[in-house]
């Protein structure tokens, strides 16, 4: 990845408001770009503004922080500065806008198409535009003598942040993020195994109450379906029963009924045939034979006469001596009439015999006027009285049955029916509740909730495993990483060690020196403190070595690159500084134009054949004004505040006293 | 005065079918039933144990037909003693033995010796028609038997 930058503009803020454009062609910038700005004229501020364009760091300013950066006795609102870049030939702008009256900070990022208002570098350089890492390539003395301040451990950062070291606490820092995103959603601390197995044992009663509590329900709804079945049995059974019953109450009645009715008939049948016995021309032929004969005979005989004994016994006895005949009775007669009294029937008998033969001879008549023989009608009334009286006897035999059906209906076999019954409903009662109970929401004995305590109990014992695993596994991760940190780090430092002891011979060559460890901060061998000069150098070569032994490349942008080294050692560093890298800008002051920048110059120049940019940028004020005469038109960009000449010869001529800037 | 007379064994004999009261009730009923199975035998028993004589008159029941019950004892009678009814003196004998309408029954004690046998006669074949030691236990069951009994041709 190469990273150059191509320009900035500046306006409404602290430093001039100047357009300073690095670029050598469209893309590329110039190898070296010395921009001579006198002390005042606001290097630190462009720096810092550069340094916060590149990270990001303005986002976190507050609003005293935005305000210092208000151009003094200004009346503009807001600021801006615009940094343009580019990041393997792409451009990339960010654009930092602060707002002084609000006292905030907003960026803008355009690269490609994109662009948002916020700092969102691609992600090809993003990793580097870290504050950390900017610092290293936005390079002023301060961060030189820092390198060996332990106190400050930025030989440590730097030499972290070119190889992202940081990379190894990122994914330590992530591992506990993600730590602590579960336990906070697990709403809990990290759990011991011995916390695990009381949550296994919990999870274990929970999950055999839960089973339990879901059986005990399977085998009450068995139950109660067994009973509810019996129980429509039953009442099956007393249905059919009670109709059973009901259909031997009605056979009873109707059997009743028709008992009555054919004891009726029976007995109606029955006096009918008694009626036909007590008609004894009814009752057989001889009998209807024999009073013929006889009333025929009686008949024949004249019987009885018409007479009486009792008149022959009353006409002997006659006082009255005439007969009836007129003739003269006598005792002869009278004994005559005596002897014939004997040929006739006593009175007593004739009135019997009369009244036989006139009842005889009238049944005989009406016997003769009706159909049929006597026999026929006493036969007749004789089926009747068999039929009517079988049919009686198969009713009563249907009704004694029917009663005894009745009677024996079993009212030991109901009472067993309804005591079952009675039995079944409680038991269908219990289970119903107990199923109720079983499905309620909540409760002792309520599966719901048992479900739910096993849910909970299983998530906690899940969580509490995930945890304790997920904290196991994270811990080791985490020696992974620090162990490979620690390989990394040390064997990077070496590295970067010998590196720069390599080049430090070459650099410091009449003034030796060389680092014997690079810890919190360079150490030197054989000495704790280094001179100003040896500071910088040993800076300049250890970001040298840094720069360089990434597969990177960046800006070196440095704030008075020379300033406190001896001409020797600026010579040197003349020569490093090609090598630094591709772009190097430096600001500079004029106390630093001898020997730095013609040796700076000859470099790249004439050894690497690139050029080199001399800038001057000064404000516009009275002291600036007789100088700026001196300038080329066609070298000048002039803005309100501030006039930027191109150009050597105007570099090399300017001569500000510091501290006239204002 | 003539009382119909029915054996003491034939009162026992009645006495099961006879807890019914109905349609016969009456000891006259009983005499009677014994009386036609007596007649259409041409039965006659004298009285071997103890009779008692129950009624001295025709009961309502039978009054209507009491004259054809005489012509029947006369035939039986006549029959018995093996006259004709073409003899006259010996018919009218016969009645003059037998009737009289000076008793209610309009028999002379002799009439109803005869008529008494003719029934206890009666009663022995109908006792005798049933197995030994049965006896009706029902009047229908009686009257039915004795209807039986006096329907078969002789």
């Amino acid at each position: 990845m190469k990273l150059v930058i191509l320009g900035w503009e500046s306006r409404g803020l602290r430093c001039p408001d100047a357009d300073i454009d690095l670029r050598l062609d469209d893309r590329s910038p110039y190898a070296v770009t010395l921009l001579q700005m006198p002390n005042g004229t606001g290097k630190t501020t462009t720096l810092n503004l550069i340094r916060a364009a590149l990270d990001g760091s303005a986002k976190n300013w507050d609003a005293k922080k935005v305000r210092t950066f208000r151009r003094a006795n200004s009346t503009e609102t807001d600021g801006s500065f615009v940094l343009r870049l580019a990041v393997d030939g792409e451009l990339l702008t960010f654009t930092l806008r602060l707002r002084f009256e609000a006292g905030t900070a907003q960026y803008t990022t355009q690269y490609g198409s994109h662009n948002v208002p916020f700092h969102d570098p691609p992600n090809s350089v993003a990793r580097f535009l870290r504050t950390e890492f900017v610092q290293l390539f936005i390079f002023d003395g301060e961060y030189a003598d820092k390198l060996f301040d332990p106190r400050s451990a930025e030989a440590q950062k730097a030499v972290k942040s070119l190889f992202q070291l940081h990379l190894f606490e990122d994914l330590q820092a992530a591992a506990d993020k993600h730590l602590s995103n579960v336990l906070k959603a697990v709403g809990t601390r990290k759990k011991s195994s011995a916390a695990v197995k009381q949550f296994q044992k919990d999870r274990d009663a929970a999950l055999k109450r839960h089973g339990d509590l879901v059986a005990r329900r399977e085998q009450a709804i068995e139950k109660r379906e067994e009973a509810g079945r019996r129980h429509d049995e039953l009442e099956k059974e007393t249905a059919e029963l009670t109709k059973r019953t009901e259909d031997l109450e009605k056979e009873k009645e109707s059997t009743a009924k028709a008992l009555v009715t054919s004891t009726k008939e029976a007995d109606e049948a029955l006096k009918g045939l008694l009626l036909e016995l007590r008609n004894p021309m009814a009752i057989h032929p001889s009998f209807e034979k024999g009073l013929r004969g006889l009333v025929d005979g009686l008949e024949r005989l004249r019987l009885p006469a018409d007479t009486a004994s009792q008149w022959f016994e009353e006409l002997a006895d006659e006082s009255n001596d005439d007969c009836v005949c007129g003739r003269r009775l006598g005792s002869k007669e009278r004994q005559h009439i005596r002897t014939l009294k004997d040929a006739y029937l006593g009175t007593e008998v004739h009135a019997v015999l009369n009244t036989i033969k006139g009842e005889v001879t009238t049944a005989l008549q009406e016997r003769d006027a009706q159909a049929g023989s006597g026999s026929d009608e006493l036969r007749s009334a004789l089926d009747r009285a068999r039929d009517t009286d079988t049919k009686k006897r198969q009713l009563a035999t249907k009704h004694d049955l029917a009663i005894k059906n009745l009677a024996e209906r079993g009212t030991d076999e109901e009472k067993a029916i309804y005591e079952e019954m009675i039995e079944r409903r409680r038991e269908i009662k219990q289970l119903d509740s107990a199923i109720e109970r079983l499905d309620s929401p909540d409760g002792p004995n309520s599966i719901r909730a048992a479900h739910e305590d096993l849910s909970r109990r299983e998530k906690e014992l899940s969580q509490a495993t995930q945890t304790a695993t997920l904290n196991a596994k994270i811990k080791h991760l985490k020696a992974i990483l620090n162990e490979a940190k620690q390989n990394a780090d040390t064997q990077l430092r070496s590295s970067v060690k010998d590196s720069c002891n390599a080049r430090l011979q070459t650099v410091l060559k009449n003034d030796p020196l060389q680092i014997a460890s690079i810890e919190r901060s360079l150490q030197l061998e054989g000495q704790e403190k280094a001179s100003v000069g040896q500071t910088m150098a040993v800076g300049y070569t250890f970001l040298v070595t840094l720069l360089r032994d990434g597969n990177h490349s960046f800006p070196l942008v440095v704030d008075s690159p020379v300033g406190a080294l001896d001409n020797s050692v600026r010579t040197e560093v003349a020569k490093l500084i090609p090598e630094m890298s591709d772009q190097f800008l430096a600001f500079t002051i004029s106390s630093e134009r001898d020997t730095f920048v013609p040796s700076l110059a000859h470099c790249v120049e004439k050894e690497r054949g690139e050029q080199v940019q001399f800038l001057t940028l000064v404000r516009k004020t009275e002291g600036t004004t007789a100088l700026l005469a001196g300038a080329k038109e066609a070298e000048t960009t002039e803005t309100e505040n501030a006039a930027l000449i191109r150009g050597r010869e105007f570099f090399d001529a300017f001569d500000l006293a510091e501290g006239e800037a204002e | 005065m003539g009382f119909f007379k029915l054996s003491k064994d034939a009162k026992d004999w009645f006495a099961p079918a006879f807890k019914e009261s109905r349609p016969m009730s009456t000891e006259f009923d009983k005499y009677y039933l014994c009386l036609l199975i007596g007649l259409k035998n041409k039965e006659r028993a004298k009285f071997d144990g103890d009779s008692t004589g129950f009624i001295d008159k025709w009961i309502s029941d039978y009054a209507g037909i009491k004259e054809l019950l005489l012509g029947l004892l006369l035939t039986s009678e006549l029959d018995s003693m093996g006259i004709g009814v073409d003899e006259k003196e010996a018919v009218q004998k016969v009645c003059s033995d037998m009737f009289t309408q000076n008793d209610m029954t309009l028999l002379t004690q002799k009439g109803m010796n005869v008529l008494d046998r003719i029934a206890h006669g009666g009663f022995k074949i109908l006792a005798e028609s049933f197995p030994e030691n049965d006896r009706p236990r029902s009047q229908y069951q009686l009257l039915t038997h004795v209807a039986d009994l006096l329907s078969k041709e002789s």
